[in-house]
């Protein structure tokens, strides 16, 4: 046997400190492995989904806001907006000038 | 489960032990038989061997820490499995370049006549160990766990070519130590 092959074979009787140091650095991991059950899995997708479409929410009812609130500090007569949506610049469909005014 | 009940078990010739023992140990100890072995199939067998050399080593010994006792024996049997196949040279991944860095170190400048013992290497092994520090005892993880040279430098944080030197200078401080210790 070569001493290339011995060195790995009496390697092997090291002291055990140095294993477990080595093991660390390489992050080789002991223990029971955590599994997460069906049930947890489920309830975690549920609420990955609620709090997109919450966010989705959110994020609709502030430009609803925003919008509105531009609406009122920049009020501009019918056909100022009629004007605007032929020119494309605006897309006002339930404040548009066309729609029958009560 | 602690290591010490799970001995326990072991000394109480429960079944339970292995179940324990796999369930603690069994990816750990399938790692290391898998950077030797680099197949499934043989890492799987040989892990199931290192349950049953447990078994019947447990009486009579009684390991403080499970996880380097079951480590050295994944990697004694994963390391035969090899030489018994002959195959030790075109091995696992890591193992014929191991073997190449080793032998490159200390088969040239070791007389034919004189041939080292495994004892002896073991000894001048673990000297040169002493007189490391931490960081370069842990990059010799690359002859302990097969790792890859890659593997050791994104562990470490060290450069590939950084990791490289490191190895072939404590490779030099082997061979030193054994040529102090009249074995080469």
């Amino acid at each position: 046997m070569l001493n290339g092959e011995k060195a790995l074979l009496a390697m092997n009787d090291v002291p055990d400190a140095y294993i477990e140091s080595a093991r660390a650095m390489l992050g080789y991991r002991v223990g029971e492995q955590k599994r997460f059950s069906v049930r947890k899995r489920i309830i975690a997708f549920a609420l990955a989904a609620a709090l997109v479409l919450s966010l989705g929410i959110a994020a609709y009812a502030v430009y609803v806001h925003w919008s509105r609130g531009m609406e009122r500090k920049l009020p501009a007569t019918g056909t100022e907006k009629q004007r605007a949506e032929e020119s494309g610049l605006s897309d006002t469909p339930r404040l548009s000038a066309r729609q029958p005014t009560v | 489960m602690d290591d010490a009940a799970i001995v326990s078990l072991y000394w109480a010739r429960s079944e339970d032990a292995i179940s324990q023992t796999a369930a603690k140990y069994g990816a750990y100890c399938r790692t290391i038989s898998y950077n030797i072995l680099a197949n499934a199939e043989d890492a799987d067998e040989c892990v199931n061997d290192t349950y049953l050399s447990a078994w019947n080593s447990m009486p009579t010994h009684r390991p403080t820490y499970l996880a380097p006792y079951l480590a050295k024996l994944t990697r004694w049997l994963s390391l035969n499995r090899l030489r018994d196949g002959n195959s030790l040279k075109r091995g696992g991944r890591e193992i014929p370049a191991v073997l190449d860095e080793l032998a490159e170190t200390l088969d040239p400048g070791a007389d034919v006549e004189k041939e080292i013992a495994v004892r002896e290497l073991n000894a001048a092994i673990r000297n040169m160990l002493e007189s490391l520090g931490k960081t370069e005892r842990d990059i010799l993880s690359r002859y302990w766990y097969a790792a890859s040279i890659s593997e050791i430098a994104w562990k470490s944080g060290f450069t590939e070519s950084k990791v490289k030197s490191m190895l072939h200078r404590t490779r030099c401080r082997l061979l030193k130590q054994l040529k102090e210790d009249g074995l080469c």
